[in-house]
């Protein structure tokens, strides 16, 4: 194989991303739990209209020079979160930005978002809380 | 949670998968690699109609499943319009023209997938990474979701398209760089709680499958096995993982281009045996075509790909289980009584009551265990159902049923054993230093482990340096690693499960060997208090002296076939591979344990004396990457236990 500046650029892009947490799901999948449309539904269609939801509303991101395209978060390596399975409570964000290895970096706005809008939403109320 | 289950968690006895991740751990099969998702929906359409609302009492349930299921086709494809739209709007203010081209040809491109089939490597690639986003997007499944058999699902469409020129080699290469380049951008979920020192690592352990055998059982080795092991070694990222899967029917060129790779340290790919792997999906009773279209997937997890929901459910802290069978149940760290009461150590007169009453801790502990699961399996049926995740595995559409609900073709649930290699020794050591040789009394022995060696250094010493170990072929420890492993299987194997399939047994650890170590105090083998355990079925570190060949021996006399994955890693020196001979000798090491039905096996490539400087020096170590337990990371971003464990491991050099 030979890589193209192309590919190396990517790669490089990739290795050098910061990983950080992204409140950008949380936030998508507390608006769709809260409004109307979740009412009332069984819970198979409930969970594909919250996916609907989500592509529908997620940013699209597409990366200079790239073939493939879509990414899970944001940008590279920005990465959501899921509190309808397990909710990170404040403490946590705190731990996950602060870590020395393997840390996600919290910026304000997600821990403002999740002090405002996810906690309140979702504590005790996460699968996580519904098995322990 | 019962209290019981509350209490056993809390002491270290096991952990539970499904507290933060989803269940996942399924791997794509052939089948949509050929189907756009406006084919699913006429399934689902035929599934519908096919609903007997006056002889099936769970019709309506089938329908609203099968109406999700619609719902999420068509989220799918409108979320690659959208990256149509975006590719469009970019290329209308794009200056180049030959990145316009592109842009434009990428937009037609997701407006064809993965609605359509794919009949181009780009179209296949860009369709799988639809498929594997939506999976990860509806929720956080374990091992985010894979591709597996890559090189044979890209085999057919990469030879029509070189043949008719419409691909050339760079343009190839282009291709598999950007899409290994994706797994990369996306790290595992961020843990919460003390479960960030149970697996604590970016990698999401989606592992790419190579070799193996077609449906037919011939030889699956092709042309893309080699490019894909080319990507490898030139991308030389974490994610995705990789490995190789090694039949009787693989060419030796194929293992020597693997060992390339090996060589340099990185740890990937990691070499797996197909015939075992068949072997274990058909005693589970899979069809023998499902059990070669499979593989293994996480770290070494047995499954039918396309076909099955194989749901990791916690790591199993079988050393812990001693150390509670000598204490009548009690756990000095939680300062609870967390097993039952079956006597202290001084009241086993034989080592056969000692293993009775070990019996009846592990049954005790894989009841609640199972329990547990049972209870969790249905909080995901009840609440959490994935109508996108089941529109990819087989039967799911079919039976009108969820990926959470038993949906699937197969459905299985494992409990993994960790710290064979330990408890192994720990019960020799008892066996040997207490009943057949009387060196040492029960009460010395306690004292000693008591006071975490400290004044007891001799016995220390005589608990490492003068007693059998396993991994060294010798039947009188190892018959206890035998005894432990039927113990353990007896206790999990076949247990009903809530989805219609039944729990099984894998033997692996990732990083729960430090985790678990850590709850345990010093123990007979002679290893000190809350030091980590040994890893998957290896030898404890540097316990193993008599050089690999003993190793696989040792660890082949367990039945892998038994199980759904066990994991062996061996480290050897750089210097080893300067021999001229090195690759044969690794390849008739490798093919040697398989024929002894072994599992999987893993190399470590790298000196001691590295690591050490690397932990002084990490800065001058930022891109040294080392094989953990099924999975490598950086040595820079493992914790200093986890960092010291591998450190202690033993080192073959050229074999006598």
């Amino acid at each position: 194989m030979k890589i193209s500046q192309r590919v190396k650029k990517l790669r490089d892009q990739s290795l050098n991303a910061v990983e950080k947490i992204s409140a950008e799901r949380a936030l998508l999948i507390t608006q769709f739990y809260k409004s109307d449309d979740a009412r009332e539904l069984s819970a198979p269609v409930k969970r594909a209209k919250a996916f609907e939801y989500l592509l529908k509303n997620k940013k699209i991101c597409i990366n200079e020079g790239e073939l493939i395209v879509g990414e899970r978060g944001p940008a590279p390596k920005e990465t959501p979160t899921y509190p309808e399975i397990s909710l990170h409570s404040m403490k946590d964000l705190e731990i996950l930005d602060s870590r020395e290895k393997v840390f996600f970096r919290v910026d304000d706005e997600v821990k403002n978002v999740y002090k405002k809008e996810i906690i309140p939403f979702w504590k005790d109320k996460s699968n996580r809380d519904r098995i322990m | 949670m019962t209290p019981e289950w509350l209490n056993a968690y809390n002491a270290g006895l096991f952990t539970e998968f499904q507290e933060q991740r989803a269940p996942g751990h399924t791997v794509l099969g052939y089948r949509m690699f050929k189907k756009g998702f406006l084919a699913v929906k006429e399934e689902i359409k035929d599934a519908t109609d096919a609903l007997n609302f006056f002889k099936d009492s769970n019709a309506l349930e089938k329908f609203e499943e099968l109406k999700a299921m619609d719902i999420a086709c068509d989220a799918i494809i409108m979320y690659a319009n959208r990256h149509a739209d975006a590719l469009e709007k970019i290329a209308f203010n794009e200056t180049n023209s030959k990145r316009r081209t592109e842009l434009l040809k990428m937009a037609n491109i997701c407006r064809k997938v993965p609605a359509n089939a794919p009949e181009t490597v780009h179209e296949m690639l860009q369709h799988y990474w639809f498929i594997h986003l939506g999976v990860i997007t509806e929720l956080n499944p374990w091992d985010s979701f894979n591709p597996g058999r890559l090189d044979q699902h890209l085999y057919s469409v990469y030879k029509r398209e070189m043949e008719s020129g419409s691909l050339s080699t760079d343009e190839l290469d282009d291709l598999l760089g950007c899409f290994w380049v994706k797994f990369n951008n996306h790290p595992s979920p961020p843990k919460m709680g003390v479960t960030a020192s149970e697996s604590n690592t970016y990698t999401d352990f989606c592992l790419i499958n190579l070799g193996g055998v077609k449906p037919d059982g011939t030889d699956a080795v092709n042309e893309m096995s080699y490019i894909l092991l080319d990507v490898i070694k030139e991308m030389r990222i974490l994610q995705p993982s990789s490995m190789v899967q090694i039949s009787e029917k693989s060419p030796d060129r194929f293992v020597h281009k693997a060992l390339d790779i090996i060589k340099t340290g990185f740890g990937q790919p990691s070499c797996f045996n197909t015939d075992a792997i068949i072997q274990e999906l058909l005693r589970q009773g899979k069809t023998l075509i499902d059990a070669r279209n499979g593989g293994a997937s996480g770290c070494v997890e047995t499954g039918a790909f396309g076909t099955e929901a194989y749901w990791l459910t916690g790591y199993f802290n079988l050393p812990k289980i001693l150390e509670l069978t000598l204490n009548n149940g009690f756990d000095k760290m939680t300062n609870k009584l967390v097993g039952i009461e079956t006597g202290y150590a001084s009241d086993y007169k034989c080592f056969e009551d000692l293993m009775n009453a070990f019996k009846l801790q592990v049954n005790y502990f894989s009841d609640i265990k199972i329990r547990g699961n049972n209870v969790i399996e249905k909080t995901f049926a009840g609440w959490l159902p994935v109508p996108f995740l089941s529109l990819l595995v087989e039967d799911c559409i079919m039976n009108g049923r969820d990926y959470n609900s038993g949906g699937a073709r197969y459905n299985t649930s494992y409990i993994q054993g960790v710290g064979l290699g330990s408890i192994t020794d720990m019960l020799t050591s008892i066996r040997y230093n207490i009943y057949d040789k009387k060196k040492i009394s029960w009460e010395e022995l306690m004292k000693a482990l008591e006071s975490d060696f400290k004044g007891h250094e001799q016995i220390q010493y005589d608990l490492i340096y003068n007693t059998p170990k396993f991994g060294n072929d010798d039947d009188y420890a190892d018959r206890q690693a035998v005894e432990v492993f039927e113990i353990y299987y007896d206790a999990v194997n076949g247990r009903p499960n809530t989805r219609g399939g039944v729990h099984r047994i894998n033997m692996l650890p990732t990083t729960s060997h430090v985790y678990f170590g850590s709850v345990i105090g010093a123990t007979p083998d002679g290893r000190n208090a809350q030091l980590p355990l040994s890893e998957g079925i290896s030898p404890f570190q540097g316990v193993d002296h008599n050089g690999p060949t003993s190793v696989i021996k040792s660890a082949s006399k367990i039945d892998h076939l038994r199980t759904g994955g066990t994991l062996l890693n061996q480290k050897f020196s750089p210097s080893f591979f300067e021999d001229e001979d090195s690759y044969e000798k690794l390849t008739a090491l490798i093919r040697s344990y398989f024929s002894l039905d072994g599992h999987h096996i893993q190399f470590n490539v790298v000196n001691a004396e590295t690591l050490k400087d690397a932990q002084r020096h990490p800065e001058w170590y930022r891109d040294l990457i080392v094989r953990v337990a099924g999975y490598s990371d950086y040595f820079n971003d493992l914790g200093e236990d986890l960092q010291n464990e591998i450190i202690k491991r033993t080192e073959h050099g050229s074999e006598r």
